[in-house]
């Protein structure tokens, strides 16, 4: 089924750079999201875009130059400070071919700015243009990973495991820096071990000293996001009837328990690679308190 | 019938779009049960939510003949919650150990019900608490990483029993 038309532009009256939203409670990775478009034409069953009715079209933002116009203050603003900042917050990132245009000027702000680190987060192939650029390590192309099973089951349209793995090997080979994200992570017990295979499949193939960083975030949901999905896909979610628990933030998310033992399993399969900075996205004190591959470099990382 | 109910407890947004969810069989029985029993809207929200999780879990009415029996003679809240504790079996069985954890202690009055707003506090709790300190240790540290939300409930009547 495809919900989704040919993008339209619409202006921006609003600003194009915020820090990542995350959620009360949880801790921060000093992340700003940056974006030229929201929407996604890719399918996937837990994506908090599906619930917002009026992002189900993609809308390009018309006014690219005060974007650039603002990512110029922004950053006079930030002085030397590193600065993460990404695209793919309420888009995919390299899906669209109308955005290459903005993003090769956004990967070009690397050049002026040495304390930015760009990011191009995607599930898709789409980097041929990346490909026939010079690259840096500031501008970091990153791919959201998944086991090949739920990538059949719940992120329809998108590319498969072993192409994103490949483009992540073509990207760190040119000199680009790359990221991960295994985000959602579905903690279930019968699907921890192909996550570890993913991890191995992952950096046995990706030249590790482009990897820039790792996150990882368990699956979560609001009632709205639940009601959404089972609205879409109808009632064969089964994912769903895992044993949620509602967290102080409204999000519900597996048993603490559950999540501990799946990030200190997955974290300590990326470790025994190298040591990449691999952290948590949306998780609070609570649980990074037991967490056993974590070291000060990745707390470092995320006061920045 | 659901529909009058909808009406006349103004229900919300989110209540309508779960019950607009149900299969027949479960919205026949959530019918029937409104024949003998008047939840409130929060009630019948988690009396669809869970069945509605159960049904997709395991493919079969949980709304059966046995359930109806429980919910007319013991009450539709205590029926929910038994259906909850299936829902959430993993859960309930710590949340029972801790009972038996808590109870070991020698306080009295502790009463710890099933509350998924509290089900972090308790499965954190369930490894850490060997004896009264211990439990008001944990009882600071709760409340500082989520801002005592709910924890008067549990500690209310720990300091009650103490």
């Amino acid at each position: 089924m495809i919900r989704y038309s040919k993008p339209t532009t619409t202006v921006n009256k609003g600003k194009f750079i915020r820090p990542c939203p995350c959620s009360p409670g949880r801790l921060r990775c000093s992340y700003y999201t940056i974006s030229p478009a929201v929407g996604c034409p890719f399918d996937c069953s837990y994506c908090f875009l599906n619930f917002y009715e009026e992002n189900r079209d993609i809308k390009i933002y018309s006014n690219s130059d005060d974007m650039f116009k603002e990512l110029h203050s922004f950053m006079a603003s930030r002085k030397d400070l590193p600065t993460r900042l990404g695209t793919g917050e309420f888009m995919d990132s390299l899906a669209l071919k109308e955005l290459d245009e903005i993003n090769s000027k956004l990967a070009q702000m690397t050049d002026k700015y040495p304390n930015l680190i760009i990011e191009f987060k995607t599930k898709s192939t789409r980097i041929d243009a990346f490909l026939e650029r010079p690259a840096n390590r500031n501008i970091v192309l990153s791919w959201s990973l998944n086991p090949q099973s739920v990538i059949d089951s719940d992120e329809a349209r998108t590319s498969s495991l072993k192409e994103r793995i490949d483009c992540a090997k073509k990207a760190g080979t040119h000199g680009y820096g790359v990221a991960l994200h295994l985000d959602p992570i579905f903690m279930e017990d019968s699907l921890l071990e192909e996550y570890l295979s993913l991890v191995d499949q992952t950096l046995s193939t990706v030249p590790l000293k482009n990897i820039r960083w790792i996150s990882m975030g368990g699956f979560r949901y609001t009632e709205e996001l639940k009601l959404s999905m089972l609205e879409r896909t109808g009632l064969k979610r089964t994912r769903l009837t895992a044993e949620f628990i509602k967290c102080s933030d409204g999000k519900y998310r597996y048993p603490r328990y559950q999540r501990v033992k799946f990030y200190n399993a997955i974290g300590s399969r990326i470790k025994s690679y190298a040591d990449i900075n691999t952290y948590m996205c949306m998780e609070g004190p609570d649980i990074w308190r037991h967490i056993h591959f974590d070291d000060k470099k990745v707390l470092a990382l995320l006061h920045t | 019938m659901i529909n009058d109910y909808i009406r006349d407890n103004k229900c919300s947004e989110s209540i309508k779009r779960l019950l607009a969810l149900l299969p027949p069989d479960l919205l026949e029985a959530v019918e029937k049960v409104l024949t003998y029993s008047k939840p409130n809207p929060p009630t019948l929200k988690l009396l669809a939510e869970t069945a509605l999780d159960l049904k997709i879990k395991t493919g079969k009415n949980p709304l059966d003949e046995k359930f109806h029996e429980l919910a007319s003679s013991s009450g539709i809240k205590d029926a929910v919650d038994k259906l909850r504790e299936l829902r959430f079996e993993k859960i309930t069985s710590i949340n029972t150990d801790l009972k038996k954890q808590i109870s070991g202690l020698g306080l009295k009055n502790i009463n710890i019900k099933f509350d998924t707003n509290l089900e972090e506090s308790f499965i954190e709790l369930s490894s850490r608490i060997y004896s009264p300190e211990d439990l008001n240790a944990v009882k600071e540290e709760l409340a500082s990483l989520i801002e005592g939300k709910g924890l008067d409930k549990i500690f209310k009547t720990y300091n009650d029993g103490k």
